[in-house]
């Protein structure tokens, strides 16, 4: 009854908002109901020209699945995409790092996102794809985790929250969920990655980078990682390849994040600016060749 | 315009499976791609399912693991509820029902099965797809390894054959994929089914 009332006043901006959101604009005119049920907002075709105005909205799709969510070339929606994270697991520890930028098609929205999510203490999860999608169900599985731990006097592992997550996502199949997650953590198995999607998908491997500059990262990863690397070699490499990452990807940038999650604990152990390392870097390489020449 | 529902095409997924005398023996790669990349390269895609059927899956990750946790599951159930295992023939006709159900339902699953077995009327193998089909055959290939290698099969394969030439065969299909398939693949993992169970075939 009250939420009738609120969405009575604000009928007219809703109504905008619908049109704008869903691409439902103008061609047909209609009234705005709340279905008590679920709680979501329709639209009611004028009795006049039901039929064709019912087909009409059903070709249009007042409905989430992907296909008929918008326009994938115009999308009137447009989620946060570009990112570079990974993650690898070396002996006794594991490293996630991740770039900071997110961008909204050609516009920089934000270079300062945090995108390392920590679950607990020992588990760390990272966000890719969609930012609010990522928040949201990051936050879901928070709450799941803790309630493992209370029921079941038990810290919770890594492949049993990612697995929470996995199937969470696979229920929400052709809702248009965007979601490329790495989870990190130390449990009783030691320690270990995975890699869960918003198709449901679910994979344990020693390494994993997503994002749109992941290939540039999969370069410098794949040229150097080894399963015995000392900590800060470790943390070098998963610096470096994020910083080469942002370099050629203009989707990804601002300030590099990386974290180390041993039997101790996540912390967080680098933090900085990647045209700061650009410039580290480039006066590397310059002295590098200079000594080359002299010698 | 069918709805893409993952990155991961269905075709290239690479399973062999061959009958032989007293056994049958699959091969599948091990290979996870995501759109161009390689997300991971030692996935086994052969399941044992009840200790002796092997359930070889192809499709998009999320179906295919879903799909097989829930078939592997629900053979257990039965096992324990009537204290006995189901055949091989009983339990390739218990998934073809499965995903010929989940067919017309919100969400098919996007899976294309391979399934053998032995019991005691001998070694059986199933080729299932993903619409709910179902054949029982003496040599299964799954995806785009199904144009390149059938011919090689149906040259080479006899009845009766010894575990070393259903070796040689699945090697002979695979030699023939690395040279005229486009997409490259590195491992093979070759598991094998036969009156004593499953077991892995470490260097074959």
């Amino acid at each position: 009854g009250c939420f009738k009332a609120v969405l009575n006043m604000v009928s007219i901006d809703t109504k905008f908002l619908f049109q704008d959101s869903c691409g439902l604009e103008g061609s047909i005119d209609h009234e705005l109901r709340l279905d008590e049920f679920t709680g979501v907002i329709v639209p009611i075709p004028s009795s006049a020209n039901r039929q064709k105005k019912t087909k009409d909205l059903l070709n249009q799709g007042v409905s989430f699945a992907p296909e008929t969510f918008q326009d994938p070339r115009e999308p009137k929606i447009k989620f946060a995409h570009g990112t570079t994270t990974l993650g690898f697991t070396l002996d006794k520890y594991v490293v996630v790092a991740c770039d900071s930028r997110a961008s909204m098609g050609s516009v920089i929205a934000s270079n300062t996102v945090k995108k390392i999510v920590h679950i607990n203490d020992f588990i760390v999860g990272t966000i890719a794809g969609g930012a609010a999608d990522c928040q949201y169900w990051e936050r879901v599985l928070t709450t799941e985790c803790r309630l493992h731990e209370l029921r079941n006097d038990e810290k919770i592992t890594v492949a049993a929250a990612s697995k929470l997550l996995a199937n969470i996502m696979y229920s929400y199949r052709g809702y248009g969920l965007s979601l490329g997650v790495i989870m990190a953590g130390y449990d009783i198995t030691g320690p270990s990655i995975f890699y869960v999607d918003s198709d449901g998908t679910r994979l344990k491997h020693h390494l994993f980078s997503v994002g749109s500059g992941s290939p540039h990262a999969y370069g410098i990863l794949d040229s150097e990682y080894r399963s015995d690397l000392k900590e800060e070699d470790a943390v070098e490499l998963a610096r470096k390849a994020i910083y080469h990452a942002t370099h050629r990807d203009a989707a990804s940038g601002g300030t590099i994040r990386v974290v180390v999650i041993d039997e101790h604990g996540a912390r967080s152990v680098w933090e900085g600016d990647m045209n700061e390392l650009h410039e580290k870097y480039q006066k590397a390489k310059a002295k590098y060749r200079s000594d080359q020449m002299s010698t | 315009n069918e709805p893409e529902r993952s990155n991961v095409p269905n075709m290239t997924d690479i399973t062999f499976g061959v009958v032989g005398k007293d056994y049958v023996l699959m091969a599948s790669d091990t290979t996870i791609a995501r759109s161009i990349f390689k997300m991971k390269n030692n996935q086994n895609k052969i399941r044992t399912l009840d200790n002796h059927i092997l359930m070889a899956w192809n499709g998009p990750v999320a179906d295919s693991i879903n799909f097989s946790d829930y078939i592997e599951r629900n053979l257990e159930l039965y096992r324990f509820r009537n204290h006995s295992s189901l055949s091989v023939h009983a339990g390739a006709y218990y998934i073809r029902n499965e995903l010929a159900t989940a067919i017309r339902s919100r969400s098919p699953y996007q899976v294309n099965i391979l399934l053998g077995g032995v019991d005691k009327n001998g070694p059986a193998l199933y080729f299932m797809d993903y619409l709910g089909s179902i054949m029982k055959v003496n040599t299964g290939i799954q995806g785009y390894a199904q144009h390149m290698t059938y011919s090689l099969m149906d040259k080479q394969w006899h009845e009766d054959m010894s575990l070393e030439e259903g070796i040689a065969l699945i090697k002979d299909c695979i030699a023939e994929m690395k040279k005229r398939f486009l997409i490259s693949f590195d491992d093979t993992t070759f598991q094998i089914v036969d009156k004593d169970g499953v077991r892995v075939l470490d260097n074959p």
